[in-house]
């Protein structure tokens, strides 16, 4: 695993990628640190990370889409798959030398609120609380990268997907307050989710049957459960746009709040991803 | 030395069977040679070996572990080059065959003294120092086979390492393979029947995902017909002919020329020029031109997918 996180890194400051993922976080975290707390004067550091969190939404992609697609399309996978390393030694040797990669913008930016303690009272357990949770955000969502890079030997269409993804993810608090919560919302809305995921098991198994069923199935549950108790749909869509909401978690603790929940809720996506990532880099070897 | 062996080992993609039962075991030191057309299954077999594909049934030992229970133990036995170098074009090659030994777990102590070895043997010692992305096709191959090297398994898997060199290239990976043939066991695949000849001591043909013939390199060019011979002879046919079928030449296809001379086309051993000519001299039929040409792999398939000889070897294995 060592090998691969080395060979990760490298590759990474080889290219532009770690770079410019580093040099965007930084940017948005100085522009945020002069606006908010040198020319608005807000003695709250956790205001900066709080507003910065939407440069995930290029960082992520952008950092994320070689990985495994990378290996793919130049074919090194082969030198992977025929060495004796396992499929999770390679997913989480890549996945911590991305971690790595963007740690280090996160550490530079945390003697900001070292230095603004020098001239005013900043609470600096929010502050570190909050960029401590902003590195878990990233963390979790360098893991849904790192499965969008596993699905694809293009990177850019690597990059397309996490980030369509986590746009939807950015807005999903946004859009529980338009959608209304009854019951037929309920039904459209998981309609729709029903055929995503069809979508998706077409493209993993490569074939319509398995997704047709796949679809029919989650479907029939859905008008069994419509129909039998449709209490059960009620703020369902609210439910279910929380839970995707990743970047939502983030406010808690910039509220002062030290959100175990959240933490679990990262951690969680961490394992959930990464644990998907690896079957697809499996599953390549399966043909 | 250790032993390789496959037991009907099958691939099958949603309607395409690509490798359709085959079995076959490697022992020796020696070089072997997988023969086959494009698409015969040669790739999805030797992928299927050193653990990058999964076979849809059928088992790999190598050395006594199975691949796919024990794939750890397995693994280290085989080098292999893939049909595409697996390449990090963004390293210099000793970058790269240092992340090589890191992979294959290579103690720290003996790594310098590792890659050292294999860039000398491989001749890539000049170009060391600079991006594999900047190298010509040739030394790509050469860092590919050397990265096959490293840890010294005792079987090398080269998947077609001359496609796309130029010849002064080709005929030095030939070399190289040659000398890798000393001190490991090799299979390496081809769809060029003279470079199995060259290089290999023993042939293993595919077709259609089906091993259809398994012989030394000598018996396969020693087959009747294993090349087929042109001349071009003063006399009339019948003696010709005659003289011919007493040499053992089969085939035999006589075409009138005019002015007394025929041409005739016929299906030799690989050797037996020499003794048609003295046959023709002591008859007195003068021969005006003489050459012989190997069968073409394709032709040697033809007469083992449709004389039914295929099975009859195939059966020995």
């Amino acid at each position: 695993m060592a090998a691969i996180y080395k060979k990760e890194i490298r590759s990474l400051f080889c290219g532009l990628t770690g770079w410019l993922s580093i040099a965007l976080i930084l940017l948005v975290f100085g522009v945020y640190t002069a606006v908010m707390n040198l020319s608005e004067g807000y003695a709250d550091f956790s205001l900066v990370p709080y507003n910065a969190q939407i440069i995930f939404l290029i960082a992520i992609p952008l950092i994320t889409m070689r990985a495994l697609a990378e290996e793919r399309r130049q074919h090194t996978d082969q030198l992977l798959y025929s060495s004796t390393l396992s499929a999770y030694e390679i997913v989480f040797g890549k996945y911590l030398a991305i971690v790595t990669v963007i740690a280090i913008p996160l550490a530079i930016s945390s003697v900001y609120p070292l230095i603004l303690a020098e001239y005013g009272r900043v609470t600096l357990s929010t502050a570190f609380s909050a960029m401590f949770a902003f590195f878990m955000l990233g963390a979790a969502l360098t893991a849904v990268g790192l499965f969008f890079s596993s699905l694809s030997s293009n990177q850019f269409v690597s990059a397309a997907l996490c980030f369509g993804v986590l746009l939807l993810s950015y807005f999903a608090k946004d859009l529980k307050t338009l959608l209304s919560t009854n019951v037929v919302t309920a039904l459209y809305f998981f309609s729709v989710v029903a055929l995503a995921v069809g979508a998706l098991a077409r493209y993993m198994t490569r074939s319509w049957g398995i997704a047709a069923i796949v679809f029919a199935v989650l479907e029939a549950i859905l008008i069994a459960i419509y129909l039998a108790a449709p209490g059960a749909l009620d703020g369902s869509v609210a439910a279910a746009l929380t839970s995707i909401a990743v970047f939502a978690r983030l406010e808690t603790f910039c509220n002062g709040i030290f959100d175990i929940a959240a933490l679990l809720y990262y951690l969680s996506l961490i394992w959930l991803f990464i644990f998907f990532s690896i079957q697809a880099f499996e599953k390549r070897r399966w043909g | 030395m250790i032993k390789v062996e496959v037991r009907n080992l099958t691939k099958q993609y949603d309607r395409h069977l690509a490798v359709d039962s085959i079995s076959f075991s490697i022992e020796t030191g020696k070089i072997y040679g997988f023969l086959g057309p494009n698409g015969a299954g040669k790739s999805t077999t030797m992928n299927m070996i050193a653990g990058c594909l999964a076979p849809t049934s059928g088992q790999v030992l190598i050395a006594g572990y199975d691949l796919h229970e024990e794939p750890r133990e397995a693994k280290r036995h085989i080098g292999y080059l893939p049909e595409m170098p697996p390449l990090y074009q963004d390293m210099t090659p000793k970058e790269f065959l240092s992340f090589v030994c890191e992979i294959k777990h290579i103690p720290k102590a003996e790594r310098a003294d590792v890659i050292a070895d294999v860039m000398q043997r491989t001749g890539i010692t000049d170009v060391s120092g600079r991006l594999i992305r900047q190298l010509s096709k040739g030394y790509k191959q050469r860092v590919g086979i050397a990265q096959a090297l490293v840890g010294y398994p005792e079987f090398i898997m080269l998947d077609e390492p001359t496609v796309g060199l130029d010849p002064l290239q080709i005929i030095e990976i030939r070399k190289l393979i040659r000398e890798l043939g000393e001190k490991h066991t090799v299979l390496l695949s081809s769809h060029i029947l003279s470079e199995v000849s060259e290089i290999c001591d023993e042939v293993i043909i595919l077709s259609k995902g089906r091993l259809v013939a398994r012989d030394t390199t000598e018996n396969l060019g020693a087959l009747p017909g294993g090349s087929r011979l042109f001349m071009l002879v003063e006399g009339d046919e019948a003696d010709v002919r005659a003289v011919l079928e007493d040499a053992g030449a089969s085939g035999i296809v006589i075409i009138p020329a005019g002015e007394g001379r025929v041409e005739v086309e016929a299906e030799v051993e690989e050797n037996a020029k020499d003794r048609i000519f003295y046959a023709f001299a002591e008859a007195k039929l003068p021969i005006r031109e003489m050459r012989t040409e190997k069968m073409s792999l394709e032709e040697i398939f033809l007469r083992y997918t449709s004389s039914g000889e295929g099975e009859g070897h195939g059966g020995d294995l």
